[in-house]
């Protein structure tokens, strides 16, 4: 933290410290509280998209330990292989929902724009990823897939740099590169939800709020500790 | 392999599919100038009735002793 | 505690989450939850539905399945009529390619994948079988043959094939086709004997990943593409969201294949540069939707909120 006499640090190890420490308010990377208006499935699908995002890279890592042709001669590999394109659909239903409902709660209002940016830059890298997926399949499908898509990228003049014919460069894509830029997008989707809190509501007002909000997310966090998380005295109100 | 004459009459080369009881002929359905699969169908009308059911399903109800007053949280944002 | 305010681009008055009554929450406890059902989800799809493998097609089960097609599709390269020998960047000039308006993109593209379909996909491979002197001898008259004459010949021949019964080599009229039917007919011997992908690979390198040429060859014909279509896959099929079988495919790929459905880009010959462009734009309107004005209200007018954040 920023010395007690007020003044930087000149150690650039406590400054990334301090700025690190800043990206999300104290207590707030695992909150074990949450708004009272969270209270809908519409807010499970997130976590949900997570889940099988998981069980996509475990299953794409144990894939990958046998090599791509394993599945093809192999009835564990083939059932692995079920499990990798069967989470992926689980993956791509519950974003679109939580993508539908995002949309619907406006939950880029509060300077959560950025987190609507990444969560569509990573959907739409998630269509890349699944693309060079289907095209390592190393069967009629990726050939086919190949020879379609190879047009598509030609026409705009990349397909020399995206090569859908060229399976090496396509499964490399598919298992090391692709995956690393989507797993920052989600990380920091994820950092930038817990950084500003679930939305609220759409015309709500906090209790109290008629003084101006402070405007600037960077300013220090307050130095109060977290409190422990003991039950709470007061009954729930109408508050709102 | 016998070098096979010029015009040979096609083998038919069966194109084995080792999936489950999903493979074999799919069924599409057709409405004007949209053609879709029967699969592709079910998981999009699964979606919509998934993402209804969610927004008007009640969560469960969170116990009276739950609510705590404002301020009472960590650190403003 | 307050500083200036900030000027705000439009009127935000959306509260600060951290002002909000709350409740306990076990966001751990909720992941688990998820990661159980989810894991659950998965494992019985893929023991009850499991996933589709339909098997590669090799050059020799294409030779077997459809031998007049290869025959003519050896003849189409000899000739330059094939889809990869006037495909133009990035694999050879003879074409300028697909432009988005004026943008010429595919020839900005430049020829980075350098392809010779006659010489890279047919007379090489032919080139490498030794003991054969009648193909010697057909090399050879194609070799020390001129350019014109070259496509002369194998011009003649495709036109003659197109008009035979069923495309048979053996019922061909009598004509002036130089050494292209020996070529064709030996190219068709060659891909049955299963060694064609190897020599259209890694002939010269050993190892190889890189399924450029033998993809070109496969797609130059149409037993391939009869294949695809007769399960739907096809692009204006709305191919590009299926799967093979019963299986459900990609269905987030719904509004990228409408477009090849519809006029204008299904009829157009710049119909790939055209919808690239066009889903490039919806795209960027979709990640930019907190930015749009008009597009960021629609939510507060449709209403489904108030489903949401209903009183309960």
């Amino acid at each position: 933290m920023s010395r007690t006499d007020g003044t930087v640090s000149s150690s650039w190890t406590v400054r990334l410290r301090t700025r690190l420490s800043r990206t999300v308010p104290a207590g707030q990377l695992l909150p074990d509280r949450q708004p009272a208006y969270v209270q809908s499935w519409i807010y499970v699908f997130g976590v949900a998209t997570l889940a099988a995002l998981m069980y996509v890279i475990a299953s794409g890592v144990v894939l990958s330990l046998k090599g791509a042709a394993w599945w093809h001669s192999s009835s564990a590999g083939h059932f692995v292989n079920s499990t990798h394109l069967w989470s992926v659909e689980l993956f791509f239903f519950f974003m679109v929902i939580h993508l539908w409902g995002k949309f619907f709660m406006a939950a880029w209002r509060g300077k959560r724009g950025l987190t609507w940016v990444t969560g569509a830059v990573a959907f739409i890298g998630s269509i890349g990823t699944a693309f060079t997926g289907y095209l390592s399949q190393t069967n009629f499908d990726s050939q086919w897939t190949a020879g379609q898509a190879k047009d598509g990228l030609n026409a705009v003049g990349v397909g020399s740099v995206f090569n859908v014919l060229d399976t090496g460069q396509m499964l490399l894509w598919h298992v090391m590169l692709l995956p690393l830029l989507l797993g920052v997008l989600v990380v920091w989707h994820v950092i930038l939800v817990r950084r500003h809190g679930v939305v609220p509501p759409i015309g709500a007002e906090a209790p109290d709020d008629e003084a101006a909000l402070p405007p600037n997310t960077e300013q220090p966090v307050a130095a109060a500790p977290t409190p422990p998380a003991a039950e709470p005295k007061q009954p729930a109100g109408d508050r709102r | 392999m016998a070098v096979p004459p010029p015009g040979l009459v096609p083998v038919e080369v069966v194109m084995s599919e080792a999936g489950g009881w999903l493979s074999g002929h799919a069924h599409f359905l057709h409405w004007g100038v949209v053609q879709i699969s029967l699969a592709n169908l079910i998981v999009i009308v699964l979606m919509v009735l998934i993402f209804v059911l969610a927004v008007l399903v009640k969560f469960p109800h969170a116990s009276p002793n739950d609510a705590a007053p404002e301020g009472d949280n960590d650190v403003s944002h | 505690m307050t500083a200036a305010p900030r000027q705000r681009r439009h009127n935000d008055a959306t509260p600060d989450a951290h002002l909000f009554p709350t409740r306990p929450y076990d966001l751990v406890k909720e992941f688990v939850i998820a990661l159980v059902v989810v894991g659950v989800l998965t494992v019985l799809l893929a023991a009850v539905l499991s996933s589709p493998d339909r098997k590669a097609v090799t050059l020799r089960d294409w030779a077997q399945a459809a031998p007049a097609d290869v025959i003519a599709t050896a003849t189409a390269e000899l000739a330059g009529t094939s889809t990869s020998a006037s495909y133009g960047p990035p694999y050879n000039h003879a074409a300028e390619g697909q432009k988005l308006g004026p943008l010429p993109l595919q020839r900005w593209g430049g020829v980075r994948i350098p392809i010779d379909s006659a010489r890279d996909l047919v007379l090489a491979p032919l080139g490498t079988i030794t003991g054969d002197p009648g193909l010697n001898a057909a090399l050879h008259a194609w070799n020390t043959g001129s350019a014109a004459q070259q496509t002369t010949w194998a011009t003649a021949y495709a036109d003659a094939l197109a008009a035979a019964p069923g495309a048979d080599p053996a019922k061909v009229k009598p004509g002036t086709y130089g050494p292209v039917p020996v070529l064709a007919a030996r190219f068709l011997t060659l891909a049955h004997s299963g060694g064609l992908e190897g020599l259209l690979t890694s002939s010269s390198t050993f190892y190889t990943a890189n399924a450029t040429k033998p993809l070109l060859l496969l797609t130059d014909g149409t037993y391939l593409e009869e294949q695809a279509r007769a399960d739907h896959l096809g692009g204006d099929q709305w191919g590009m969201m299926n799967e093979t079988g019963n299986y459900p495919g990609q269905p987030w790929m719904w509004l990228y294949t409408f477009w090849y459905q519809v006029k204008p880009f299904s009829t157009s010959g710049n119909a790939d540069a055209l919808v690239w462009g066009l889903m490039a734009l919806l795209t960027l309107g979709l990640v930019l939707v907190p930015y749009i004005p008009g597009l960021r209200s629609l939510p507060r007018h449709l209403g489904v909120h108030r489903l949401i954040w209903r009183q309960r």
